[in-house]
């Protein structure tokens, strides 16, 4: 692989049902273990509940539902990355965080247009890999389901 | 340096706005020395400062005001608007290059000499002439002469001659500045001991020749003085950082007396004028008063004492002692520090909480006394800290005096600008936020509230409008009311604008009420003055306005009459970030809700006083006497029912006047909670307020009561199954508000059809044993809270039951109370009542349409009218028959008249009822008199207000007391209903208050009579 810096971009990768996604590394401010989590009757179903970090009130997000995945049946979900948009932390459920990488632009590809329009709304494009394909995640639309016809 | 600066600028800019307020007060009381005292002494600080950080243009304007400020004070120059307004455009320029400072940390380029000229002018205007720049040397010279000349013969040691040579010796201006190389010492700077003996001169001239200072060289060897004087000048300007006690042991020495601070400043003045008279350029003369200032801070520190002590006349060096005072007992505090103070505080509550639940596990033991008073001094603690962020809102409002009154010079309006309730206090934070909207307000009561002076006179109002602020505390929040007299909003241009900027079609507008046009100037770009002002009229106003007071939760609301005035309502929370809550519990989750919105805390259980009763499922509880309507928290947040409860709590909450009551699970106790907002993401979830964090680390939802009670509204009417949508927009206000929609009890008696009765009229429901009911006369009979009550059934197809328990509806009138017997009651519905088939059948009004069925509507009247007929005697023992008041009913429901009628003859009057306004006025023709009018006020062809106007204009019935009986209170409906000249305004459903103002009214009037 390349290694010129200015070509290539760092990726916390993240598996969700399967899936390999990745979120850019910079936007990741925490990882998680499980964490007891407060649920918000009411709310979006997306939105898991709220968790205290170190003294401050983080909303979590079920990514799951945010996707429309199935849910999972064992308790997989008990990580989750901590990012942050428009000010304040959100932590993202997950099933587990894998590695960091650094890819390459030139396998970057825009997603596919068959792609389910959940996805579609949230994939910023897709990373050709060896092996798999990695989807990269926009935190920005991943947060902004208001405006989403996601799940309600 | 930078420290420094800042600290000059926040100083400079509180003094600048404080002088800002005086001087608009000096205007209106130019006697007032105590405050042009004070202003000259700011000015002169700001003066001061700048020649010590080098800021020659802030200096050289302040100057120029001073010398106007001392002009005032000597009383050569009067006090006039013109000469006002010239120190207020100073101030400006200098807070422009205070701005300006603040930016670039330097001072700004800018000419200053057209405002300076202005200032020298009028300083010039009365006063001797000001040393001419031209030719100082001469002019000075002779001044001295003057000086020295009118002062009589002084023994000097210095002739005029020496003086001259003196001078023609000292440097001038222009080879000072050249001199002007701070290596040099001060004393050299100034041109050496040829100056500074004649400034010596000078200075003690000025001091014996001033009666305020004259004792202080009193009876001292004139010439041994004068000499003593230069060495002090000598020795502390010499010194540079002058040795203290050494200066003060010369400058004891040619002063005579203890010096008071008074004294002191005035010599510094005389000190000054002297430099200036010999012409050294303005930092030197700074420099050189500053050290003779820091010189006499010590020196007059024990005079201050001295003063304090030994009851000194002199009222002024007390004052500015007691000042001094004051100013020692503040301290400035970054806002910074506060803040991290606050969170810190609020963590120490967390612990505690914390702490306090474990020893609450953990039963008595050693910590518990000590963690008592830990949790004691962190309830204090917090307080304090909570105190400091407090400021009151008169600091909002502190430029308002200059803003209103450079508009009202501005405009040519003459507004009195009052102020109440200043010291409310509220946090930090959300006054700076309220700061400006406000003042844009105020701005715009005096722009385009108030009217100018010739047409306020011909308005028949004062000449002189009156803007009044006033704030005070209201239920956790604080309302700030601006209130003008002027012309209030023009409807029509709002109109007319609205229909310009499409906002809505006119018939849209033909169906609002003023009200709701007159909020339209909350919308962006909405203005209505016509000519765009400096001031005002860019159209960017209040909906700035509002959405910055939206912004930190607060509402602003408006009410305006047209030619009266205009009056802005604003709401604030006083968001305070540790409130005190509730925690209670549902579905195995915690919730907090605020105590503030908190009536009561009521236990039920099967075998206590308080049982939760079932209408159709809905839960209701008796709570003294009165129905509560009940939601579980369950169902609001949309979990299962629990099944086979033992025990409920109930929360009694109150929004508005709408109080109801939550059930939760289990309710736990009160705590300090640090109220944290929710993610942008919550917001729009009306039910939360915000989250927080308790003592053992979990996150919690706190839990909102207005939303709360939007959610229960919401869900009744989407149970009512009707499409009001459009109605129930007005964010939760229909809870109180109701428009024409009214409870309605829906029930079964015999037959298939659904019975209906509003649900006002309906006392109490009951259930009772059927083995209570006896007989007398062939009646049924309950006893029932110690009184009789007779039994009704609906009519004869339906028969009592011959055992078990039979429901009653309880209806009350007049002390007596009697029961209707039914067979199921159905629901309690939301809708209103339109009765399409008018029915034969006695005891049923007609046939409505509720929630989609069809209903026979209940004449309650017929029922009390057969029960209580014969009674009527006997309730009206006290009224005998022809004194009974004649009262004319008017209202275009006949549904309603049929309900008010038996009412008011069961109160014992005899009521005339009649389905419009042209109908009663057919009685006034034929010359028919009643002791009362009630009147509806929304009535097809003439509306209640016009038929209070038509009655009150002419004919028999000027005097006769109207009331007026409406759907709607709004309040602006109530002053309207006052203004036509109805004497009461009272809500449609409030049956006990018409009773009493029915019967105060004919009181007031048999008096009057």
């Amino acid at each position: 692989m390349d290694n010129e810096s200015n070509d290539n971009e760092d990726f916390v990768t993240i598996h969700l049902s399967g899936q390999l996604c990745g979120i850019p590394l910079l936007a990741v401010h925490d990882v998680l273990s499980a964490q007891r989590i407060t649920c918000i009757p009411l709310a979006h179903t997306a939105v898991a509940g709220v968790l205290n970090l170190r003294g401050k009130i983080v909303t979590a997000i079920d990514m799951r539902k945010r996707l429309q995945l199935p849910d999972t049946d064992k308790e997989l979900s008990s990580m989750s990355i901590v990012i942050e948009y428009q000010g304040e932390p959100y932590s993202l459920l997950i099933d587990k965080v894998g590695d960091v990488i650094s890819l390459p632009n030139g396998a970057f590809e825009k997603s596919p247009v068959t792609l389910d329009a959940c996805w579609q709304e949230v994939a910023k494009g897709v990373y050709r890999m060896d092996k798999e394909l990695m989807v990269v995640l926009d935190v920005e639309k991943l947060l902004n389901f208001n405006e989403s016809k996601a799940a309600a | 340096m930078d420290d420094l600066l800042n600290e000059f600028l926040v100083e400079t800019n509180e003094a600048i706005d404080v002088v800002d307020v005086e001087l608009v007060i000096l205007e209106q009381d130019p006697n007032n020395n105590s405050v042009l005292d004070n202003i000259f002494r700011l000015v002169h600080t700001i003066k001061g400062t700048c020649g010590f950080l080098g800021l020659p243009r802030l200096e050289s304007v302040a100057h120029s005001a001073e010398n106007v400020l001392g002009k005032f004070r000597d009383g050569e120059i009067l006090v006039t608007p013109d000469a006002v307004t010239l120190i207020l455009a100073a101030l400006d320029r200098i807070k422009e290059i205070l701005a300006g400072l603040e930016e670039t940390q330097e001072e700004p380029q800018g000419d200053d000499t057209e405002i300076k000229d202005r200032l020298n002018a009028m300083a010039a205007g009365d006063a001797a002439p000001a040393p001419a720049p031209v030719a100082p040397v001469v002019v000075e010279a002779t001044e001295a002469t003057d000086v020295v000349s009118s002062l009589g013969n002084i023994p000097g040691d210095v002739s005029l001659e020496e003086l001259e040579a003196a001078f023609a010796a000292a440097p001038g201006p222009g080879d000072m500045l050249a001199n002007e190389d701070s290596s040099e010492s001060l004393f050299e700077r100034l041109g050496g001991l040829d100056t500074v003996k004649v400034l010596s001169h000078l200075f003690h001239n000025r001091i014996l020749s001033d009666a305020r200072t004259k004792e202080l060289l009193e009876g001292a060897d004139l010439r041994g003085s004068k000499n003593l004087m230069t060495k002090f000048f000598q020795e502390s300007f010499e010194a540079e950082h002058c040795i203290l006690d050494k200066v003060k042991a010369t400058f004891d020495s040619f002063i005579s007396k203890n010096c008071s601070t008074s004294q002191f400043n005035i010599t510094s003045e005389h000190l000054k004028s002297v430099l200036e008279e010999i012409d050294i350029s303005l930092t030197l003369i700074d420099e050189v008063v500053g050290i003779y200032e820091i010189a006499g801070e010590t020196i007059t520190e024990n005079s201050i004492e001295t003063a304090k002590t030994s009851d000194v006349k002199k009222e002024v060096s007390e004052k500015v002692a007691a000042e001094s005072n004051l100013a020692n007992q503040s301290i400035r505090v970054n806002v910074g520090v506060l803040e991290e103070l606050m969170t810190m505080v609020s963590e120490l509550v967390l612990t505690r909480n914390q702490l306090m639940q474990i020893a609450r596990n953990s039963g008595d033991n050693d910590y518990t006394v000590p963690l008592q008073r830990l949790s004691q001094c962190t309830t204090e603690l917090q307080e304090g800290v909570m105190k400091t962020r407090m400021q009151p809102i008169g600091n909002a409002w502190s430029k308002l005096p200059r803003i209103v009154r450079d508009l009202t010079m501005d405009l040519g309006k003459k507004i009195d600008l009052q102020m109440l309730g200043k010291e409310t206090e509220l946090d930090r934070q959300v006054l700076e936020l309220i700061k400006d909207p406000l003042t844009h307000m105020v701005r715009n009561s005096a722009d385009h509230g108030v009217e100018t002076p010739d047409k306020r006179l011909a308005a028949g109002k004062k000449e002189t409008g009156v803007i009044r602020l006033n704030a005070f505390h209201e239920g956790g929040h604080i309302i700030i009311e601006i209130t003008d007299d002027g012309a209030g909003l023009p409807v029509q241009k709002l109109k007319e604008k609205a229909l310009k900027l499409e906002l809505a079609t006119a018939e849209e507008l033909d169906d609002m009420s003023d009200n709701q046009i007159q909020r339209f100037i909350f919308h962006a770009g909405f203005s209505t003055a016509e000519k765009v002002t400096s001031v005002s009229g860019r159209g960017v106003g209040m909906d700035v306005v509002r959405s910055n007071i939206e912004k930190i939760g607060g509402t602003v609301d408006l009410k305006s009459i047209e030619g009266k005035g205009t009056s802005f309502a604003i709401k604030i929370p006083l968001t305070l970030a540790i409130v005190s809550a509730l925690v209670v519990e549902c579905n195995k989750q915690r919730f907090a809700i605020p105590q503030i919105s908190v009536l009561e805390l009521v236990r039920a259980c099967p075998d206590s006083d308080h049982v939760i009763e079932y209408v159709n499922g809905t839960p209701v509880l008796r709570l003294r006497d009165r129905l509560l309507p009940l939601t579980s928290l369950r169902t609001i947040l949309g979990f299962e029912e629990e099944k086979d409860k033992k025990e409920d709590f109930i929360i009694v909450a109150q929004v508005g006047n709408f109080t109801f009551g939550i059930i939760v699970d289990q309710v736990f106790d009160t705590e300090e909670i640090v109220v944290k907002p929710v993610a942008p993401i919550l917001k729009d979830m009306d039910i939360y307020s915000g989250n927080t964090i308790l003592g053992d680390g979990s996150v919690i939802m706190i839990l909102d009561a207005n939303g709360l009670a939007q959610a229960i509204s919401a869900k009744s009417d989407s149970s009512a199954g009707a499409d009001f949508g459009a109605d129930t927009e007005e964010d939760g206000e229909t809870s109180t508000m109701g428009e024409e929609k009214e409870a309605i009890l829906s029930f079964k008696a015999g037959g298939k059809s659904l019975k209906a009765v509003p649900l006002s009229l309906v006392s109490r429901l009951e259930e009772i044993d059927v083995k209570d009911i006896e007989y007398s006369d062939g009646k049924p009979l309950v006893q029932y809270r110690g009184q009789l009550m007779p039994m009704m059934t609906l009519n004869d197809t339906y028969q009592i039951k011959e055992e078990g328990r039979q429901q009653v509806l309880v209806f009350a009138n007049a002390g007596k109370t009697m029961g209707l017997i039914v067979e199921e009651i159905i629901d309690i519905l939301e809708d209103n009542i339109e009765v399409e088939l008018v029915s034969n059948t006695k005891g049923v009004i007609g046939s409505a349409v509720i929630n989609g069925k069809s209903s026979e509507i209940i004449d309650v009247a017929y029922f009390l009218e057969q029960v209580f007929g014969s009674w009527s005697a006997s309730v009206n023992i006290d009224k005998k028959e022809d004194h009974r008041s004649n009262i004319l009913l008017v209202d275009d429901s006949t549904f309603f008249l049929h309900m008010v009628r038996p009412l008011l003859s069961a109160a014992g009057y005899k009521v005339t009822a009649v389905s419009s306004a042209a109908e009663a006025l057919k009685f006034r023709d034929k010359g028919i008199i009643f002791d009362v009018i009630i009147s509806d006020i929304e009535m097809p062809d003439m509306d209640g207000f016009s038929f209070a106007k038509e009655i009150k204009s002419k004919g028999e019935w000027t005097e006769i007391p109207l009331i007026a009986l409406s759907s709607s209170t709004r309040p602006e409906d109530y002053d309207l209903g006052r203004a036509v000249g109805f004497n009461d305004y009272l809500e449609k459903r409030d049956r006990d208050s018409l009773i009493k103002t029915l019967d105060e009214q004919i009181r007031l009037k048999s008096e009057a009579a």
